[in-house]
């Protein structure tokens, strides 16, 4: 292996191989390669079955460079030796790696990933609509209190702060979708009656519908603008879920939010579906009529869930530091629960668990188990 | 000068038959094959070096298709002439 091999040494394997006695090897060899190149004086061109082609090429002249001066200069045309090697010798040589073949690189696969993850990324975008008008909901039928630490669970942010700014935010865009959806909203006020209120809920579906029509064709123009199109359209949906239900429940009380409710589905129905406007308006259509039951009583129960939950916590934010000061009460960890979710439900704020962690001495947080007592401490902010 | 000349050349210098010649040129370019095969380098003085060389895999390009391909990495056989054959035929 990597050994440098001479004329004497390829003599001698020569003369084992082929049984010739060392100086016939010798004799043998030399004249090889005297021959090898008298064949190329002669004729430029020697050619060895099972080894390749020796053969002297021209080289035209060129222009070049001197590195050390910056000079032109022409490098003159010459003459050059080559070897071509036989395809068989090739063949021996490349055997480690003959099992290698050369593949078609398939660029259409790359955009293929690309418009997949795009498509993914729409989905929860329109699936997110849900949970978070939900939320509103309950936050306004509770006239906002305090409803900035309850909100925070579902949120999901990182600080408090922007939290807060969040639900501020979306206050005002509730306000302003409040001025928008005016004429939708005087028409719910009026509705006292259930037949008026029927017909509101098939006119502002439709509503919806129209703009998701409207929106459709604009959006096979060009991936970046369906994206962008398509995230306008999530957040005019958005709005209509937040604005119209507050507004129903301040003015009409709550059975009237039957109607936002059952507005809210068909909304949301018709971006995921987003593929036939004709379905799309049928379903807007008839969905609410036929369902608006079972999703009202589901907002509600969410709307009951949150105000009870409120009534033991503490609100607490993460910006100060707690003491603790005795404990609020003993709780059993139930299956699949984490220190974040008890923080959750006792603070109001689930980055707060490191006080249960310290106050209980756990050494593993992670390691909860079912049915394990933990002591809630009382936190107290840090003057 | 092809296969044929070469032989007849070779066997008229050696002083045997060309079926005698064609025989140990065959177990000439074996024995050769074999060294470079192990990597090893056949160095004849006034001639040159044969050699093997690695080549890495490289991307190459249909230029009428556009379609790109993967090259895979190669052992290929390599001759090297020395500097007094180079400079032999140079001009």
């Amino acid at each position: 292996m990597d050994a440098k091999l001479n004329h004497s040494d390829i003599t001698a394997l020569l003369a084992k191989k082929s049984k010739l006695s060392g100086a016939k090897a010798e004799v043998f060899t030399k004249a090889f390669f005297d021959i090898i190149i008298e064949g190329l004086e002669k004729d430029g061109l020697v050619k060895i079955n099972g080894l390749g082609t020796f053969k002297v090429t021209d080289v035209a002249s060129r222009e070049s460079v001197n590195v050390n001066t910056g000079e032109k200069f022409e490098i003159k045309g010459h003459k050059k030796l080559t070897f071509l090697p036989a395809d068989t010798l090739k063949e021996k040589v490349n055997k480690p790696f003959a099992m290698f073949e050369p593949v078609e690189i398939d660029d259409s696969y790359v955009d293929d990933s690309n418009s997949g993850t795009t498509r993914d990324e729409e989905e929860p975008a329109s699936d997110d609509v849900l949970p978070s008008a939900i939320e509103t909901v309950a936050e306004n039928t509770e006239n906002a209190v305090e409803p900035v630490i309850t909100a925070t669970p579902i949120e999901n942010a990182e600080t408090p702060e922007p939290v807060v700014q969040e639900v501020e935010e979306e206050e005002k865009t509730v306000s302003a979708a409040n001025k928008v959806k005016e004429p939708v909203a005087e028409e719910c006020a009026i509705a006292a009656a259930p037949a008026e209120r029927e017909q509101t809920t098939v006119v502002s579906p439709e509503k919806t519908a129209k703009e998701t029509t409207v929106t459709e064709p604009v959006k096979k123009s060009g991936k970046g603008k369906k994206i962008a199109i398509a995230l306008l359209v999530v957040l005019l949906i958005a709005l209509l879920a937040i604005s119209v239900p507050s507004l129903l429940v301040i003015l009409a009380g709550k059975k009237t939010t039957v109607v936002p409710a059952a507005k809210i589905e068909p909304a949301i129905a018709a971006t995921v579906t987003k593929t036939d406007t004709a379905v799309v308006d049928k379903d807007s259509v008839t969905v609410p009529v036929a369902m608006p039951e079972p999703v009202a009583v589901y907002t509600f129960e969410l709307v009951e869930e949150l105000a009870n939950k409120r009534v033991g916590a503490v609100t607490v934010g993460d910006t100060l530091l707690y003491r603790a000061n005795g404990s609020i009460e003993k709780h059993i960890v139930a299956e699949n629960e984490t220190l974040t979710r008890i923080a959750l439900k006792y603070y109001g704020d689930k980055r707060l668990w490191p006080y249960i962690v310290q106050y209980n001495r756990l050494s593993d947080p992670n390691g909860l188990n079912k049915g394990m007592e933990l002591e809630i401490p009382r936190l107290e902010p840090v003057k | 000068m092809n296969n044929k000349e070469f032989v007849a050349a070779l066997a008229k210098r050696c002083g045997t038959t060309t079926a005698d010649a064609t025989d140990t040129i065959e177990s000439f370019v074996e024995v050769i094959t074999e060294c470079l095969k192990e990597n090893d380098q056949v160095n004849i003085s006034g001639f040159g070096v044969l050699e093997v060389k690695m080549r890495n895999e490289r991307v190459s390009v249909n230029p009428k298709t556009g379609q790109r391909f993967l090259v895979p990495p190669k052992i290929v056989p390599a001759f090297r002439p020395s500097s007094k054959l180079k400079d032999k035929f140079k001009d």
